[in-house]
């Protein structure tokens, strides 16, 4: 039986060894679990995530494009660093020899059941043809049993399919159009330096970049705003013209002057109760949305600590575009379970006391798994910060979506004032119904007003036309641009955080803030200019389609690759032909961007010149020295840690206002760091 | 006789008929639509060389807006 991860191996040999202790030993250096149940041995064995991936055929010559031959390798045949995964793909080589039957219990999406076709093809001597295929959203015990005892007779091959497409496809993409940037700005620069983009990656550029030129080439326009004060009851209260805004200021002034010193009443109060239904539950899009409101965390990391809690078997698989919760997944089940936990005993005890359990659910729909939702399990010892934060946000959600609805009352009082109709507004929550359930991430401020009647006099303190200016558009955020990939379409729930994060790594775009860089708007001219079919939001919608129809059986992969292949093989051309422009534009960009990653923004604290990161041509040492050492003779350094790879923050220290520096390296937490109090200690 | 082929505001090239690359046409175009929309806000209140002083003033304005609108500024005072 084989997992997609060691945990999930450790939780399916758990789920079914009668005693719940399965045997470990340890194979080759590789955990598995062995699992008595009634006359059947089981040996439970896990990969490591993919074993398997496509690369050229031949050995690699990263100066050769475009490539049109690939095959399917082992991964430590095709990467450096992969001895971990080599000794794993080894050991389930051998211990298969032994079965005489197989089981895919990788997690139930694209991606798990192509990690399970892979090794059961490949290492496993063909069983890919007769095994069976576990089906589950929770790693929970109960949900464990009874998918082993309900297995799928074959693997889930449209699923599998829709996988194989994805990464030859993404891979056909990525190495071509990488390859022909990479080494066109090689060849003019004389100078290696990775540029990728790709099916997904290019368009997600282009959104950056045209918000970007958006704001650059921004010019705000003025308009005005009545600002009419008035108090009442010793409230002070401000009223909105029924227009709200002015583009020319003698109309507005017209309006102020109209209504200034001019005595007005109350001529009608309206009041409106509305409904506000509770939340509809999680999919992975609306959980890192959520997750970024609240905390910050970007959407890659809110996914990696939701995977975490699901290998904890505290919640279902999050991987998941469904905002439907099927009452199977045993709603008074999970809520009884909460119940124990002493945080959420109040709240889940209250809805088990409502007689019918129904969620409010969302629109969206996932063949392969229900919305995100807690198991009830509770957490084995303590979580950590960010872990607790995301898995609070998840339970309280589930059981808000239960809550009834919330009440609200709008009052709404027209004032006239010499003819000229003003609004006083206010709101408040009658029945708090699911907010109680979803605190504190449901916020409804109530905005009181005065007790007034119809026909109460009423006179301004003060009315004036305001001048206000239009805003440019807002930057993305890591959240916002997610957003906005998954209505383009572009991309999938597992795969979009991971394409920002890497367009990040390759320093088109910066900051939480997101802003392209001078080397990304580079990237986006070059490749709208040369193959503007790469940025082409619609064919990317397009393949995106054609390959969810394979997971639901309605195409076939091999249509889908040549589409893309002949879409792809104009570009190839237009980019080889060009290669030499295409060289010069981008590597000037490059230096640039080079020089610029090792220029620091705050001036050198002794003579005010620009501070940069060298390496000391003595002793190889890196250090921050002074750009005026030529010119005045300043002697100013600061000493730098000499391991990992250095990036310099936007943020300054909270201390003594310096720049942060970020050291990476293999293994250890990432390290921030501010150098002058380093010194300074 | 050569060509100038860079945008006045900058080195990079000039964008199709322009005499600006391809970032500061743009800047410009806004400019332009912009100043008619403050023409009308401000009625025959403001110049073309009031409204440039009030956009370099402004936080909101782009910085390709405010190198075009700083590039016609100079060039009338020359």
């Amino acid at each position: 039986m084989l997992t997609e991860k060691p945990d999930a191996a450790l939780h399916v040999a758990e789920a079914l060894d009668p005693d719940g202790h399965p045997r470990k030993f340890s194979f080759k250096g590789v955990p598995v679990y062995e699992v008595q149940r009634s006359s059947e041995r089981i040996l439970v064995c896990s990969a490591l995530g993919h074993l398997y991936k496509v690369d050229q055929v031949g050995s690699a010559q990263r100066e050769q494009y475009p490539v049109w031959e690939y095959t399917w390798k082992p991964i430590h045949l095709a990467d450096r660093n992969s001895e971990r995964q080599k000794k794993w793909l080894n050991a389930i080589t051998e211990i298969s020899k032994e079965a005489n039957a197989f089981v895919c219990a990788c997690d139930f999406d694209v991606e798990g059941s192509l990690i399970g076709y892979m090794i059961l093809k490949h290492a496993c001597g063909g069983a890919d043809a007769s095994a069976k295929r576990m089906k589950f959203s929770t790693l929970t015990p109960e949900e464990l049993r009874e998918a082993y005892d309900n297995m799928l007779p074959h693997l889930d091959f449209p699923l599998v399919n829709a996988g194989l497409c994805r990464h030859e496809v993404d891979w056909l993409y990525g190495i071509n159009l990488s390859r022909a940037l990479t080494e066109s700005a090689r060849k003019s620069s004389g100078r290696y330096a990775t540029l990728s983009t790709g099916r997904v990656q290019g368009p997600t550029l282009r959104f950056v970049v045209e918000r970007e030129e958006g704001i650059e080439t921004f010019v705000p326009v003025p308009y005005w705003e009545i600002e009419a004060i008035l108090h009442i009851n010793g409230q002070t209260l401000r009223a909105e013209y029924e227009v709200e805004k002015f583009e020319v200021k003698a109309e507005a002034e017209r309006i102020a002057w109209g209504a200034d010193g001019k005595e007005g009443s109350i001529q009608e109060i309206e009041s409106k109760e509305s409904v506000v239904p509770p939340p509809v539950p999680f999919d992975v899009s609306s959980l890192q949305s959520e997750a970024y409101r609240h905390f910050e965390t970007a959407p890659r990391y809110s996914l990696g600590i939701a995977e975490r809690l699901y290998l904890d078997a505290l919640i279902s698989y999050p991987r998941t575009s469904s905002q439907k919760l099927p009452a199977s997944i045993g709603y008074r089940r999970v809520l009884e379970g909460l119940s124990k936990n002493s945080t959420y005993e109040r709240p889940a005890t209250a809805l088990l006391d409502l007689r019918d359990l129904r969620p409010n659910e969302g629109k969206k729909t996932d063949p392969a798994h229900p919305a995100v939702y807690p198991t009830g399990a509770l957490p084995k010892g303590s979580l950590e910060a960010r872990e607790s934060k995301i898995y609070d946000l998840i339970v309280k959600r589930f059981m808000a979506t239960f809550g009834p609805p919330a009440k609200r009352e709008s009052i709404k009082a027209l004032i006239d004032v010499n003819g000229l109709k003003f609004y006083l507004r206010g709101s408040r929550i009658l029945t708090t119904g699911w907010i109680d359930f979803y605190k504190p991430y449901a916020k409804f401020e109530d905005v009181y007003l005065p007790a007034v009647r119809k026909g109460d006099p009423v006179r301004f303190t003060s009315i004036k036309a305001v001048e206000k200016f239009s805003r440019p558009p807002p930057r993305y955020n890591p959240s916002s641009l997610l957003r906005q990939m998954e209505a383009y379409e572009i991309g999938t729930k597992a795969t979009r955080a991971e394409t920002i994060e890497t367009l990040a790594r390759r320093g088109y775009i910066k900051g939480q803030r997101i802003e392209a860089t001078h080397l990304g708007i580079q990237i986006f001219e070059v490749l709208e200019k040369y193959c503007p079919r790469v940025l082409d939001v619609g064919f990317t919608r397009e393949l995106e389609e054609m390959m969810a129809n394979i997971e639901l059986g309605k195409e076939k992969k091999g249509r889908v690759v040549n589409e893309a292949v002949n879409h792809l093989k104009p570009i190839m051309d237009e980019l080889k032909t060009h290669e030499k422009a295409i060289g010069e534009q981008l590597s000037s960009k490059i230096r640039q961007a080079r020089v610029a990653g090792l220029t620091l923004s705050v001036p050198c604290p002794k003579c005010g010149r620009k501070l940069q990161v060298v390496k000391s041509r003595k002793t190889g040492k890196r250090f921050v020295g002074c750009l005026g050492k030529w010119e005045s003779a300043c002697d100013f350094t600061l000493p730098l840690p000499q391991y990992g790879k250095l990036s310099l923050l936007d943020e300054r220290c909270s201390k003594c206002g310096f720049q942060l520096l970020e050291l990476v390296s293999k293994g250890s937490r990432h390290l921030v760091t501010c150098q002058m109090c380093y010194v300074r200690k | 006789m050569l060509m100038q082929v860079s945008c006045l505001i900058c080195s990079n090239r000039r964008f199709e008929e322009s005499e600006f690359c391809k970032a500061h046409h743009r800047a410009y175009v806004q400019l332009e639509s912009s100043f008619g929309k403050w023409r009308l806000a401000y009625g025959d209140e403001i110049g073309r060389r009031a409204f440039l002083e009030r956009i370099l003033q402004l936080p909101e304005t782009g910085q390709k807006a405010r190198e075009v609108g700083l590039f016609f500024l100079e060039k009338d005072e020359h």
